[in-house]
């Protein structure tokens, strides 16, 4: 009659169990590690990691232009936490699997840079509201943890910094340091007018300006 | 935002539209605000307030080279109009079109893509409400007000050629570079001051950024998650299995921090859970 037991042995953790000698269990990762380092358990790896599968993972990565999906999403955090029952053929596979993964990002934006982000500032001049709502974009479906936290920030302040390259200076809104990222999208319908009447407002400005400094010099 | 003020220290060429007194300084360059020969023909005393004025009087077309930060009000009134800079001209804009990744935009402006986007936010700005008050411009002033508008229409055109040239500098081979050096660096024992010290501003802090998530990522696959560390109220919790307490000390601390001594019948408890499942 096998009873749950307290893990840490104080009346404040949770309960775990109870557990059946020789009977497979699924239990979170945390748990199946502490459970094996007391040698009370033994962790059976996920299917995903098996060397076989993680071929074909791989294949599909070679074959196909975008990342695979067949990956959880945190494959690397826990691939890392179970390196020491992973078998050696899986953990090169998973290197290689990695570095592809990696490469096909770094082709993607290399590509992205070469025709999207150069192009995108002839649609300037004539239609800018198409220009506006088509933003260069990688796609991305499938990436994981480990890519994110390895190319997101770099790509974040790229995009960023890019959004403001493209950015059409507002009258009147030029103050000194103000920089935003991120193409912005103006509301043309509502503030056409208040910029109608901005801009009257300047132009009468440099017209009296200039009309008194013509009557100065005569 | 320490960048834009920095970069606002651009020193744009401009000509002057009208005559301006007591600005004399901003042309040091200048003769014809010093004209020597009127100077040579007054021998009376009073002519020294006539000189001092002429020494201080900035005239028309004059040629003149002011930060950005101080040309922008007078630039949106009209009195001036701007130039691009030599940096940002048609030549080198054909230069850095041609070959972008070698370019040491360093040199030319630390902060080179924000000031010339502030550049061209001004020149449009300008070009705009001032073409727009040239439109109330009498009549009789149709040859200037023909003039001035041609030469705002041309520096409109290039300012959009320097948006262009901006964009297509930042985003093109330099921005491909900055993204392999930066996920290839080894850390901060990489030695990557050659490739740096051709960077703008804008791109060294993109690299870094890059660079040090890298780092970090690193950092994590050796390391690992921190281990949590205990407060100073479980020091005494002798059934917490996460820090295994050594056998031979006999004393443990209690929450004041004094020092007790371990009951015999305490020691007996067993610190790991090897229980024999039932």
């Amino acid at each position: 009659n096998a009873e749950p037991f307290p893990l840490f042995g104080t009346p404040y953790q949770q309960d775990v169990g109870p557990f059946m000698a020789g009977v497979d269990t699924k239990v979170p990762l945390w748990l199946a590690k502490t459970l094996h380092q007391r040698q009370l358990a033994q962790i059976k790896l996920p299917e995903w990691l098996d060397a076989a599968k993680l071929d074909e993972v791989l294949q599909e990565e070679r074959d196909g232009s975008l990342l695979s999906q067949k990956l959880p999403y945190y494959y690397y955090e826990i691939a890392r936490s179970l390196d020491f029952c992973m078998p050696k053929a899986s953990q090169i596979v998973l290197q290689d699997l990695i570095a592809m993964r990696s490469d096909k990002l770094r082709q993607h934006f290399h590509a992205l840079s070469r025709t999207d982000l150069q192009e995108q500032h002839y649609n300037d001049d004539e239609d800018e509201d198409a220009a506006a709502n088509e933003l260069p974009t990688i796609v991305v479906s499938g990436i994981a943890s480990y890519e994110i936290n390895k190319v997101g920030p770099f790509l974040q302040r790229a995009f960023s910094d890019y959004g403001f390259l493209t950015k059409r200076s507002v009258d009147g809104d030029r103050s000194a340091g103000k920089k935003t990222g991120g193409a912005e999208a103006t509301d043309t319908g509502d503030s056409s007018t208040a910029d109608d009447d901005k801009m009257s407002q300047e132009s009468r400005k440099v017209s009296m300006a200039r009309s008194r400094l013509r009557r100065f010099r005569s | 935002d320490i960048d834009a003020i920095l970069a606002d220290e651009e020193l744009i060429p401009c000509t002057s539209l009208f005559d301006f007194n007591l600005l004399a300084a901003l042309d040091p360059d200048g003769t014809s605000h010093c004209p020597h020969d009127k100077t040579e023909q007054r021998t009376d005393g009073e002519s020294a307030p006539n000189e001092r004025r002429a020494l201080t009087y900035l005239p028309e077309n004059s040629r003149i080279k002011v930060p950005l930060y101080a040309i922008e009000k007078w630039a949106m009134l009209g009195f001036v109009r701007l130039q691009l800079p030599r940096h940002f001209g048609r030549k080198a804009r054909e230069r850095y079109e041609a070959d972008p990744g070698d370019a040491d935009l360093r040199k030319r402006n630390e902060r080179f893509f924000l000031a010339g986007q502030r550049l061209v936010n001004l020149i449009e700005s300008s070009s705009t409400v001032v073409a727009k008050a040239l439109t109330s411009m009498p009549r009789w002033r149709n040859a200037r007000r023909l003039a001035h508008t041609q030469a705002l229409k041309q520096l409109s055109e290039e300012a959009r050629d320097l948006r262009r040239t901006l964009l297509k500098t930042y985003a093109g081979e330099r921005l491909r570079k900055n993204f392999d050096w930066s996920q290839s660096s080894g850390g901060a024992d990489d030695d990557v001051s050659i490739y740096l010290n051709k960077l703008t501003e804008m791109e060294r802090r993109l690299y870094y950024t890059g660079a040090s998530a890298v780092t970090d990522l690193e950092e994590w696959k050796l390391i690992g998650n921190r281990l949590l560390l205990m407060g100073p109220a479980n020091v005494n919790n002798r059934n917490n299995m996460m820090t295994p307490m050594p056998k031979d000390d006999r004393s443990e601390t209690d929450r004041s921090g004094n020092k007790r001594s371990v009951t015999p019948g305490e020691e007996e408890q067993p610190l790991g859970q090897r229980r024999r499942l039932e």
